[in-house]
């Protein structure tokens, strides 16, 4: 089958750099606004997303993404926000609320001497461009994909469970290296 | 680790890059959309670009310059992101959350904010509040010796300490600061290590430092003896041959933590 990747747009934060990235590559996509417009010919998802965690569900809640998001079966890539909302709790504006749920875990505060943690910075994938405050700390240790060290103390930035992946940094603003791991997700993903 | 920057910071006048100086001399240099392949090429760790447009039309000259004619930033800024897979950051003239939406979605990873960040307004605090702090850039211009601060492109002198401004600025929810410095603005004499080294000290979030490269160990020296963030740079990058990949070099010999 061809490769064919809808990008989840939940109106929040901009998915022109995601856009471009996959133009890049050459790939087929299409930006989704409802779930209504999913068919057979996509391959894969694009959960993107900045901003922050309360907002990002209530818009996913409002389009309806998120019982798409929970019955799906083809790989779903979050980015930064979107893999943030795959978290069974978000901690953001000093409450618990839900996360989608699709990879148990929670979404807390990092703590580390400079917020936010922006830059470039590496884990065993490559070296990637980050810019966040919170992160995703999965309940069970198997989903841990990718780990960044930052003020020498780890934190997970990768996840995956059966089709959903997730990660912290930005694949579609880091350049070269960006763009090979979103190549190579694509392929193996 | 997270890596130190090195941020070339393109500014446009009219819709053409410009060479700054003192923040009152410009020359121009060329077109955003055909400087940018070059950006591209080097792999840079970031973009900042700066609108200083202070009269007249956005015009990018279409004659001289060879590609289609920009009559608004929004669309400069459109086929920047068209090429760009590296964070974008867009600022200059920014007044109202309104313009901040429009440079968001027409693709700004984040806006730096100078001006209006100043006269009760709450920019800062709706950035922060709408798109999260990584998204709010501060900009603090200020002038040596005293470190006045300035705004408006340089030219009104505000009432503030440069340290309890920058304090203020982050308690309003800036994720970062800019700081550019009108002295050094175009000179080459090196950038104010002691006050990107105070500034630093002073917030918690990651301080940009801008104005005064003019030789690559001035990168060496403010990444080494400060805890800014980022060296940040224009003219250099502008008129030296290769000097993105120079500098890169030079730093990774000399053991600082860079791409």
């Amino acid at each position: 089958m061809k490769n064919k990747i809808g990008i989840i747009n939940y109106n929040l934060g901009n998915i022109g750099s995601v856009c471009a990235a996959l133009e890049r590559l050459e790939l087929d996509y299409k930006v989704l606004s409802l779930p209504e417009e999913v068919d057979e010919t996509f391959s894969h998802f694009i959960l993107p997303g900045v901003g922050a965690f309360i907002d990002g569900m209530d818009n996913i809640k409002e389009l309806k993404w998120d019982g798409f998001l929970r019955n799906e079966v083809r790989p779903v890539l979050g980015i930064c926000l979107g893999m943030q909302l795959m978290a069974s709790v978000g901690t953001e504006g000093d409450r618990e609320t839900f996360g989608l749920g699709l990879i148990p875990g929670k979404v807390e505060k990092l703590e580390i001497d400079r917020l936010p943690h922006i830059g470039w910075n590496e884990c065993e994938k490559g070296c990637f461009y980050f810019v966040h405050s919170y992160h995703f700390r999965p309940y069970n240790a198997a989903h841990i994909w990718l780990n960044t060290v930052v003020d020498g103390e780890f934190f997970v930035s990768g996840v995956s469970k059966d089709n959903y992946f997730g990660v912290q940094f930005h694949p579609e603003l880091s350049n070269k290296e960006g763009l090979k791991f979103l190549k190579e997700w694509v392929n193996n993903g | 680790m997270v890596k130190k920057r090195v941020i070339p910071v393109l500014f446009l006048q009219n819709g053409l890059i410009v060479r700054s100086e003192g923040f009152n001399e410009f020359k121009v240099i060329g077109n955003p959309i055909n400087q940018l392949e070059r950006y591209s090429d080097w792999d840079v760790d970031e973009l900042i670009y700066i609108d200083i447009t202070r009269q007249g039309e956005i015009d990018s000259h279409r004659d001289e310059h060879k590609v289609p004619n920009h009559h608004n930033l929004i669309n400069v800024l459109k086929e920047i992101r068209k090429v760009a897979t590296f964070p974008i950051t867009f600022g200059g003239r920014i007044k109202t959350i309104e313009d901040v939406d429009k440079l968001i979605a027409n693709g700004a990873d984040k806006v730096v904010i100078n001006t209006a960040c100043f006269g009760g307004k709450e920019l800062v605090e709706r950035v922060a509040h709408k798109y999260g702090s990584q998204c709010m850039v501060a900009g603090i211009d200020y002038e040596e010796p005293f470190y006045k601060v300035c705004i408006n492109q340089g030219k009104v002198e505000l009432d503030r300490t440069i340290w309890g401004w920058g304090r203020e600025l982050v308690e309003r929810g800036a994720g970062e600061l800019f700081l550019n410095n009108i002295t050094r603005d175009g000179k080459a004499n090196g950038f104010n290590i002691g006050l990107s080294n105070l500034m630093a000290n002073c917030v918690n979030v990651p301080v940009l430092s801008c104005g005064g490269a003019g030789i690559y160990e001035d990168f060496f020296k403010i990444l080494s003896d400060t805890d800014s963030s980022a060296a940040c740079a224009g003219n250099i990058f502008h008129f030296t041959e290769l000097a993105y990949p120079r500098v890169k070099k030079l730093l990774k010999e000399k053991g600082i933590n860079v791409r």
